[in-house]
């Protein structure tokens, strides 16, 4: 598979005399693939998401996304294959309108008015908010914003998908929502996801997970071999998800549980299957 | 404030609602100008039937009119009052020192109040049956020229609609920054005019902060979308000029003609 984000060496700090933000990070992601990136509150893993956006001017290291190096002449280029979702819904709501909005990035790419009318009611209708369309910011709730937000990014078709924390400021239900709309569009549509989270919860659909602590890469693998390392993450300030502590628990009391790692319904299905089997 | 500033607008479907804003704005401004030439009843009336064939059309309740001029009203009492005791010529109904009440004087007042009354009742219409939104377009569409002596018009556009769409996210902010005050012990009731000033220090400087720091999640937002400024641009907002607002020019200016062949001929 192609590698659709390359980064290599990249070192970054907000200013000469801060601790650098990020150090000799390198890693690539594959076309297509799901790829969650973990940490704690400065551990860079936003810097990063930023820097791959072109939204931080790093001196060095090297970015790729999809074959073109991010340089000052290729940003434009490089921003139309990528679409962002921050995460305070309030913040990133430009236009006065669900539909303004939503054409705001295709204003931006001089895109055709008629065009434009069917790519906004399409994307509206992928996250289900066209009858919202003509909705002011103030009458939505938080995780309608970020759907009105994602529409933005599926109106301008990218590659890949940067969710910046997009979760962490919705309540439950609005951050089943948002994951959903992204799980079906990836199936459909092939997209690359990059999810930026300390939210371990999210990252159990991943294909691969990045940990990062105080800017430097410390752990990369699939959720299974993350998961394993409990010992390593509770150091990092990262929550196991539950039925992963529940396995270790399990283990500690001399249960012995099968190594790959299982969701919350795979693991309710091998308790089940284990009582039976006594 | 709010509902003083923004909440005015009533969407409806109606002739006036359908307008181009343009059309509305620009013939607002006209009847404003011309009823500065009129100087009897007959052009007053004139322009009341069509001020009142303008509200008709946009099936608006009236009450909302009524409420558009009250807080007016004691502008216009004044202004009235004022020419009543100070205006002179015609015949004199009573005198004292600088007063005096004269039939020319209350003429005038009766003048002044239907004038008012009308500007009030054409403003209203515009503000009731335009959104924000529709006006900062037609501002925008209508300074377009100004391009060409680089004023940045699209930029000015973009921010009077970005500015509007935060007001209530800064109004929620206000109250939950003058909450989080309360629960500290603040009392914002109470005290003189001074201390009271004084009070709104501790809702400003949080709110400033605040408010730069959505500013530049919004610009990194923005920068992220593809936004490069305003050259290029496509828009998903248009503006259309229709035979309602043919129309609607075509009554206006002929109220024009009539209201000007009347006082100059």
């Amino acid at each position: 598979m192609n590698n659709v984000i390359k980064v290599t060496n990249l070192t970054y700090a907000y200013s000469p005399d801060t601790p650098a933000a990020l150090k000799d990070v390198s890693f690539s992601i594959p076309e297509g693939s799901w790829v969650a990136i973990v940490g704690h509150n400065g551990s860079g893993k936003s810097t990063l998401a930023h820097a791959i956006d072109g939204l931080l001017d790093f001196k060095e290291g090297h970015i790729w996304v999809d074959g073109i190096a991010l340089t000052e002449e290729n940003l434009w280029q490089v921003r139309s294959r990528i679409g962002m979702i921050f995460q305070n819904p309030d913040n990133q709501f430009v236009g006065s309108t669900v539909e303004d909005d939503v054409a705001f990035g295709l204003e931006n790419l001089a895109v055709p008015h008629e065009e434009m009318m069917m790519r906004v009611t399409e994307a509206l209708e992928q996250v289900q908010m066209n009858d919202f369309r003509k909705k002011q910011p103030e009458q939505l709730s938080g995780g309608q914003k970020q759907r009105v937000a994602l529409a933005g990014v599926i109106a301008m078709q990218p590659k890949i998908i940067i969710l910046d924390e997009a979760t962490s400021m919705l309540d439950p239900i609005g951050r089943r929502e948002i994951l959903d709309v992204i799980k079906r569009l990836r199936e459909r549509l092939g997209i690359t996801v990059l999810s930026i989270t300390h939210e371990m919860d999210e990252t159990t659909g991943a294909d691969q997970i990045i940990v990062l602590n105080d800017g430097q890469i410390v752990e990369t693998g699939t959720p299974d071999r993350i998961y394993a390392k409990s010992e390593v993450l509770k150091k990092l300030g990262l929550d196991v998800p539950y039925p992963q502590r529940l396995k270790q628990a399990l283990m500690q009391r001399q249960i012995t549980v099968p190594e790959t790692y299982f969701n919350e319904e795979g693991m309710v299905t091998w308790l089940w299957q284990s009582l039976l089997k006594k | 404030m709010n509902k003083l500033l923004f909440g005015r607008y009533i969407p409806q479907e109606s002739f006036v609602h359908r307008m181009d804003p343009r059309a509305k704005l620009v013939l607002s401004f006209l009847y404003v100008i011309i009823i500065f030439f009129a100087n009897n009843w007959w052009i007053y009336a004139l322009m009341a039937i069509v001020a009142l064939l303008s509200i008709w059309a946009s099936k608006i309740k009236p009450k909302l009119f009524v409420e558009g001029v009250m807080p007016l009203i004691w502008i216009i009492v004044f202004t009235m009052v004022i020419q009543i005791f100070f205006g002179t010529g015609g015949q004199m109904y009573w005198h004292w020192g600088i007063f005096s009440i004269t039939s020319l004087g209350i003429l005038n007042a009766a003048y002044i109040f239907v004038r008012f009354t009308l500007i009030i009742l054409i403003s209203t219409l515009l503000t009731l049956s335009t959104s924000p939104i529709q006006l900062s377009d037609a501002i925008e569409s209508l300074l377009r020229p100004l391009t060409k002596l680089h004023f940045p018009v699209y930029e000015v556009a973009l921010m009077l609609s970005i500015a509007l769409r935060f007001v209530p996210t800064l109004m929620d902010e206000t109250e939950t920054i003058m909450n989080a005050q309360r629960a500290r012990g603040v009392d914002f009731g109470t005290g003189n005019l001074f201390t009271r000033i004084k009070k709104i220090i501790p809702i400003l400087i949080p709110l400033f902060v605040s408010a730069f720091n959505r500013a530049e999640d919004l610009a990194t937002a923005m920068e992220a979308r593809g936004y490069q400024g305003g050259n290029g641009r496509t828009k998903y907002r248009l503006l259309k000029w229709g035979i309602r607002d043919s129309i609607a020019t075509l009554v206006y200016l002929l109220m024009a003609v009539i209201v000007l062949a009347i006082r100059f001929l």
